[in-house]
């Protein structure tokens, strides 16, 4: 059994601000956007929220400002864009399966699907809560009447955001 | 962007979908788009559809199809000669073997995406056109994403065996009861060469057609194409794209493809209702049959809807009826906008005579 010595509560204390200054200690907010046209392996932007709104940007080859960046986000983000991704979730894991055989329905096609992955990681890095979605921007352009698509439309829109103000450093 | 409601389906569409089931293996149809896909009910639309450009209704002849830059989309300048190419290299229609130019053989930087390649593939799917292989759709992992285009089959589950030759998407593939949806060319199964005319008399999907020793339609891949002498050579319309690649001309596959639509709906070569598509460039306006829009977060796609031609005809086709190409904003992709326009000389719109 651990003796709770002073010396042991300051390595306990320094072990802990090692793991959050690695951001191992707390869960991470990730949203991932695949764009599957793209066949090498670097086809995926990739961004890493954590809870104290450090953000970690990972943009592919083919894009602008191609690279990774770590920046500070918008105070707040973190707290925002997990409570909604937490409100959607519930109502938005059949919502892939459900576009794609309306579509067909319909007769309408968006070709070239891209996936959109939105992920509350723990602190092990195990998934607690995802949702992944296709071709989003596009979809939600086609079925207005899809409350869920427009709710993850606009979710993936707020990430951009995020984005964008972390990387022109506007995080006010 | 402007976006085009989606028609509905009618009861007729319906009672097209049902018959589809109980459609034979026989005369099939190809890489077209909306040809054997799932609907709610668990049916499928028939696999032997074959999807029409724009503006074409069953009538013979020339069918003009306008295509235009939508006036809220960025780089409209700068599109102008990739756009201009892309239209001239769809009127053409000219194989070319090899297409694929990488490095010093092409004027891409590195870290760039090519425009006019991703714009010519994006409006083949807005004429109609498929994907040849399984690709992004088919949610397999990328590495078996090159096989042939194919509905899962009774098992529900594709079936993914490269054969002997161990690549994917040629024709020794072994792949169980997955219902192939891809056109061959009955004499060659060979998609790098031409068989004419272009009608079900040469291509079928029929796998019962396929040369005698093949086991699967071989798609036109760059692997493939390799392995049959046809090196860097690839479909414009097979999905995966490189950086500082430039494959700005059209495959034979391409064109054997859109050229089996050009048969008209008797699928059948130089009978009436044979037609040309012929792309025209309509400026920068709204509500043409091809909106084209650069902006928003996407790499690029077509938004497409359809609608059946024949109401009373077996098998069923379908032309499109909206178009709407869009490609990522210019402050997200690093796209590179040609500059030459040296591929044509007496306007973009001219098709060839055939």
């Amino acid at each position: 059994m651990l003796e709770i010595t002073s010396r042991n509560k300051r390595r306990i204390a320094m072990i802990v601000a090692l793991f959050w200054s690695l951001g191992l200690s707390a869960q991470t907010l990730v949203y991932e956007r695949e764009f599957s046209m793209i066949a090498e392996a670097d086809n995926t932007l990739r961004i890493t929220l954590s809870e104290d709104d450090r953000i970690v940007i990972e943009r592919p080859f083919f894009m602008t400002r191609a690279g990774r960046f770590e920046a500070t986000a918008p105070a707040g983000s973190y707290e925002r864009l997990a409570a909604e991704l937490s409100g959607l979730a519930p109502t938005s894991r059949t919502v892939r399966e459900d576009i794609r055989q309306r579509a067909t329905n319909e007769l309408v096609y968006v070709t070239d699907p891209e996936y959109t992955r939105f992920m509350l990681l723990g602190d092990q890095r195990q998934v607690v809560e995802a949702v992944e979605a296709t071709s989003l921007e596009a979809w939600s352009r086609v079925f207005t009447d899809d409350v869920r698509l427009a709710n993850l439309a606009e979710l993936e829109r707020e990430w951009l955001d995020v984005m964008s103000r972390s990387l022109t450093g506007d995080a006010e | 962007m402007t976006i085009r409601k989606p028609l509905r389906k009618t009861a007729f569409h319906a009672a097209l979908a049902a018959a589809g089931l109980a459609v034979s293996a026989n005369a099939m149809a190809g890489a077209f788009l909306f040809a054997g896909s799932e609907q709610s009910d668990g049916s499928t639309l028939p696999f032997d559809i074959i999807t029409h450009p724009p503006a074409y209704f069953g009538s013979g002849g020339d069918v003009n199809v306008s295509v235009c830059i939508n006036p809220s989309s960025e780089a409209i300048d700068e599109m102008q000669v990739s756009l201009a190419n892309a239209i001239d290299t769809w009127n053409r229609r000219e194989p070319a073997s090899p297409n694929l130019f990488f490095g010093s053989s092409n004027d891409i930087p590195s870290g760039a995406v090519d425009f006019e390649s991703t714009l010519l593939h994006e409006l083949g799917h807005c004429l109609g056109l498929a994907h040849p292989n399984e690709a992004t759709e088919s949610g397999l992992s990328p590495t078996n994403r090159d096989y042939t285009r194919t509905n899962p089959g009774p098992n529900r589950q594709r079936d993914l065996d490269p054969g002997a030759d161990g690549i994917r998407g040629s024709a020794d593939d072994l792949r169980g009861d997955d219902i192939n949806l891809h056109w061959f060319a009955i004499d060659t199964n060979n998609p790098f060469v031409l068989s004419t005319p272009i009608d079900i008399s040469n291509y079928s999907r029929d796998l019962a057609d396929l040369p005698g020793g093949d086991t699967f339609a071989a798609n036109a891949d760059r692997s493939v194409g390799a392995a049959l002498g046809f090196a860097q050579t690839e479909a414009v319309m097979q999905q995966g794209a490189f950086g500082d690649e430039d494959q700005r001309q059209l495959a034979v596959d391409d064109v054997a493809t859109l050229g089996l639509g050009m048969a008209g709906l008797d699928r059948t070569a130089g009978t009436a209702d044979d037609y040309r598509p012929v792309l025209v460039y309509g400026g920068v306006q709204e509500d043409c049959d091809i909106n084209i829009d650069v902006s928003g977060s996407s790499f690029a796609f077509c938004q497409a809807g359809g609608q059946f031609i024949n109401q009373s005809g077996s098998p069923p086709h379908i032309r499109i009826s909206s178009a709407d190409v869009q490609l990522g904003s210019t402050s997200q992709i690093n796209w590179f906008f040609s500059v030459s326009e040296d591929l044509f000389a007496d306007g973009f719109e001219t098709p060839p005579s055939e």
